[in-house]
């Protein structure tokens, strides 16, 4: 084991020279301690603030809870158990079946393997949204989309498991002993195709994801480097879900890798990754950019990157670090990350102070474009802007409204009435034959039949969610009593203190003016004069849910 | 509790208001610049992009059969040659299962052209993807967006639509990626909308205007401006739409057919998409990419039947490709990895039809790779050309020579 030689405190002193440009009004901005940072720091490092933890931890000052987020889980109270593991006895049980017996026997077996991938995944969603392990849990989401792989193409939930469990005994750990690992890690053996890297026939996947996408990034490296190094690879396989190196399948021949020649293996290939000057800045930049939603300047990744080092690639120094900077609290990146689906559920969830499903969870980030377990190649999610497209932005509201419990699942996946009403009117000026011209080729067999569509969700996705209708659960949260505590009882303050509440950044001032007109009018409907509508919490607070909801579909939601 | 106001389409229906719109909420882009003229004329034809995603391995969908170097290279993938069905005047057959395709090849509804690709190729996947969706070398380096973004920009200027460019399916790909024409995009047509509040986002949508201090704000309220405007046409247009030939009932058909009503209804759709993925066959392609094909050519065929009814259908330029082609030699793992060149399709009733470019050798390799024989940029300028009527040196950033198969 490797001592880390270099203490937070000696990071945070480090920094504080380069933090005294500018001017000094800024700059007391950034070292100001108040709610805003406070919950800047609770987004990015945890999944946003419940009700009430902001002003506790204004008080309690910065570095308290700096620590308090990197308190660890207490992996004792929760395990997840895992019941199916490898493959070698499955293989042992068909032998001797019958055709149609094994491919019963084989059927059975993928159902409850997805199970127990299902059922791990809302073990790990529980634990993203009760938040008792917060920058780990980041960091888990992190990895996840650093070295990704996919059930789509490994098929194991074991193995699957297997990998998650890494990123969390390793997600405040270090990173070059985390790369060794992943490298032996059965599930991305099979992901990026290592088991099939064999002497003479080599498979160049791994190697080269690891130069592209794990270690130096495009540019530092050679299409001959990328085949020498798969060469080093050859034989790293697994057996029933354990690493092995198989010898004869091993390329003991002499390579060259960015300048270096030996009868290399894999790990003198990670060793000579991991010299290279380009692998900290690398990484540097990638935490960077998770962190602050933008991409860092080259000073601060030479900065950042140069901590790495000096950490012996402790991660968890490195962050400690970052949250200290002062840099971290600047106006430029505050509130101006654009949520990803995670972020956008589990921070709308704790910011209401509402008990969720994972399962509503689970479904939502997955419509939503972030469906763990399954990033949509080797790259991972991208994030940023590419989360949002007009469809994401329609659904993420209507997942809100499923939260307050403004909305039914049947509002989100049945034709409403009015689009039906349009297929009439437009079959009318089809007849009329407006659209389709007479001459045109007509097939009798197809031409009236409506086209089979696509459900808005999965059968699976389906299932969960009549499953949590059917549970009977609704969202538990008061908001009428939370806005009568804080004493919010005109149209304005209830905008107020609910927005302030549920966002992430300030309303703009014609979104506010919006959500004061729709509250006026429901308010209106009811017969209530602006300030009385608390004093019936009956009537108040179905209105109250679908303010949140439409809170939550506006465009100020959508960031963090 | 119902809204009295105007909606934005309201609004838009008056000229006098759709500019009044433009000041209020406004594409990605801003409406602000209406009175800004384009720079290359907007002509008249659809163009419908189908990306194969992860690199399909063109010499198993335009296959050199003939070839003894080819089944030399794959001794486990290779299809029989008489199983192929061959493409007069070539050496070449399609894949058996792209039956419906080739008797669209017959009538004059195909043009195919073998060996695109682009020098000094790349085989890094996303490397190679970027550089096919950004029409540039130096992929997004260069600061370029996707190249659709750039066409449109170049064509519309700043005059930004909601329905010029829609993505049917999950992930919008990185070619019609723009910061100023963002695409529209949608799994579920009837779907796609706000449930219970639409009237109240579109009210929010109305009352905003972008502050330029947030760039990531004024980013989601120019999506969610085009995001109001685009779910009342999109749903109207699918709603109403009845396909006139029977669609394979999988995604790309599905998708295929929500295009076909897009084109039928003329929301003013010029550029749509639609993906088909799993081309990246390392392992046990044979299956994989049989399967592959029989989809392909399932959904496509329905669909340039289907196009057949309409004006608008039968002037439309379909464009298939893929990011990359995979290694003349399979791997150990009866799969191929990244390679060069590949085949693009071009689609249409009113195409020229026929094999364009030259098939690359199979002996003669560049490091393992075909070596390509045409730009694929050539394909995307000469579709550019015909669909809008203009040169597409202005979106593309150069000229490249055309091989008149459009």
């Amino acid at each position: 084991m490797k001592k880390h030689l270099l203490s937070f405190a000696t990071f945070a002193l480090a920094l504080v020279p380069a933090s005294i440009h500018g001017q000094s009004d800024v700059l007391d901005r950034r070292a100001t301690w108040d709610t805003s940072a406070a919950e800047h720091l609770f987004n990015r490092a945890a999944f946003g603030a419940r009700p009430g933890e902001l002003e506790y931890w204004v008080d309690k000052g910065r570095d308290a809870l700096i620590e308090d987020l990197f308190r660890p889980a207490i992996e004792d109270a929760d395990p997840f158990y895992v019941r199916l593991k490898d493959s070698r006895e499955l293989r042992s049980k068909v032998r001797g079946m019958s055709k149609e017996d094994r491919q019963a026997f084989v059927r059975k077996t993928r159902r409850e393997d997805a199970r127990q991938l299902r059922d791990y995944l809302g073990w790990w969603y529980d634990r993203l949204l009760d938040g008792q392990a917060p920058i780990t849990e980041r960091m888990v989401l992190f990895w996840h989309g650093y070295f990704t792989s996919s059930y789509q193409d490994v098929k194991n939930s074991h193995e699957m498991i297997v990998q998650n469990q890494l990123f969390r005994e390793y997600a405040l750990g270090d990173f070059d002993e985390l790369l060794r690992k992943v490298a032996r890690d059965p599930a991305m053996l099979e992901y990026l195709d290592n088991d099939d890297n064999k002497k003479g026939k080599p498979n160049e996947n791994f190697a080269r994801e690891l130069m592209e996408l794990f270690t130096l990034g495009e540019g530092h490296y050679t299409e001959i480097d990328v085949k020498e190094a798969a060469r080093a690879f050859t034989g790293w396989t697994d057996r029933f879900g354990e690493f092995t190196s198989v010898k004869k399948r091993h390329d003991r021949g002499v390579k060259t890798v960015l300048g270096r020649t030996g009868r290399l293996d894999g790990d003198d290939v990670i060793d000579v990754l991991l010299a290279h000057p380009a692998c900290a800045r690398y990484l540097a930049t990638k935490l960077l950019t998770y962190f602050e939603g933008i991409e860092p300047g080259s000073e601060r990744v030479a900065r950042y990157a140069q901590l790495l080092r000096d950490a012996d690639w402790n991660v968890g120094e490195f962050l400690r670090a970052l949250f200290s900077d002062p840099e971290f609290y600047r106006d430029e990146i505050r509130g101006a990350r654009i949520s990803s689906p995670i972020d956008y559920l589990v921070g709308s969830a704790r910011r209401l102070g509402v008990d969720v499903p994972e399962g509503l969870v689970a479904v939502g980030s997955s419509v939503l474009g972030e469906r763990l377990f399954f990033p949509p190649n080797v790259k991972g999610w991208e994030g940023g802007r590419r989360w949002v497209t007009t469809s994401t932005l329609m659904l993420r509201g209507n997942v809100a409204g499923l939260l307050t419990g403004s909305l039914k699942i049947r509002d989100l996946t049945e034709l409403p009435a009015e689009d039906l009403a349009m297929a009439e009117e437009m079959m009318d000026e089809m007849m009329a034959g407006e659209m389709m011209e007479e001459d045109a080729p007509a097939d009798p067999k197809g031409t009236k039949k409506r086209p089979k569509r696509a459900k808005a969700f999965g059968n699976e996705e389906l299932r969960m969610l009549r499953a949590i209708e059917a549970s009977g659960w609704s969202p538990r949260m008061n908001l009428t009593a939370r806005l009568r505590r804080q004493g919010a009882r005109t149209d304005a303050a209830i905008v107020d203190a609910l927005g302030d509440e549920l966002l992430a950044v300030t309303l703009e001032a014609q979104t506010r003016a919006e959500l004061l007109e729709f509250l006026a009018e429901q308010r209106h409907g009811e017969g209530l004069e602006d300030g009385a509508l608390l004093d019936d919490p009956f009537t108040a607070e179905p209105l109250l849910r679908r303010l949140a909801h439409l809170l939550l579909s506006s465009p100020e939601a959508q960031l963090h | 509790m119902k809204r009295t106001r105007f909606s934005r389409r309201d609004l838009l229906a008056t000229t006098v208001a759709g500019a009044f719109a433009g000041l209020a909420g406004g594409s990605a882009l801003g409406r602000a610049g209406l009175l800004a003229s384009p720079v290359i004329k907007a002509g008249g034809r659809t163009l419908v992009l189908v990306q194969l995603s992860g690199g399909n391995d063109g010499l198993s969908m335009i296959v050199p059969g003939m070839d003894d170097a080819y089944h030399r290279a794959r001794k486990s993938i290779a299809h029989k040659a008489k199983s192929l069905l061959p493409i007069d005047g070539t050496d070449l057959g399609f894949h058996p299962s792209l039956k419906g395709l080739r008797g669209h090849f017959d009538q004059g509804r195909v043009s195919i052209v073998s060996g695109c690709g682009y020098p000094n190729p790349n085989r890094s996947h996303f490397k190679s993807y970027e550089i096919w969706h950004t029409a540039s070398a130096e992929g997004r380096a260069s600061g370029r967006e996707g190249w659709v973004g750039h066409l449109m920009e170049a064509v519309y200027a700043e005059q930004a639509d909601a329905n010029r460019v829609v993505h049917v399916g999950t992930k919008v790909p990185y070619s019609l990626y723009s910061s100023t024409h963002p695409a529209a995009s949608f799994v579920v047509p009837e779907n796609y909308r706000w449930a219970k509040i639409q009237g109240e986002v579109e009210a929010m949508d109305e009352g905003t205007t972008k502050t330029g201090k947030k760039a990531a704000l004024d980013y989601v309220r120019g999506v969610m401006s085009d995001a109001v405007t685009s779910s009342d046409s999109i749903r109207r247009a699918v709603a109403g739409y009845r396909p006139g030939v029977r669609y394979p009932n999988d995604a790309l058909g599905r998708n295929l057919a929500t295009v076909a009503g897009l084109i039928a209804a003329g929301i003013g759709g010029r550029v749509l998409s639609v993906e088909l993925g799993g081309f990246d066959t390392h392992n046990n392609q044979r299956r994989r990419h049989d399967a592959l094909m029989a989809t392909l050519n399932g959904g496509l065929s329905a669909f340039l039947d289907d196009l057949a009814r309409t004006q608008a259908g039968r002037e439309t330029i379909v464009l298939v490709y893929s990011e990359f082609g995979r290694r003349v030699a399979e791997n150990g793992s009866s799969g191929t990895d990244h390679g060069t060149a590949g085949p693009m399709l071009v689609l249409g009733h009113a195409i020229q039809g026929g094999h364009f470019g030259r098939m690359p050798s199979l002996t003669d390799l560049d490091k393992g790779d075909l070596r390509f024989t045409t730009d694929f940029r050539s394909v995307y300028g000469e579709a550019i050309d015909k669909a809008f009527g203009a040169d597409h040196a202005k979106a593309l950033g150069a000229h490249y020579p055309t091989l008149n198969c459009i």
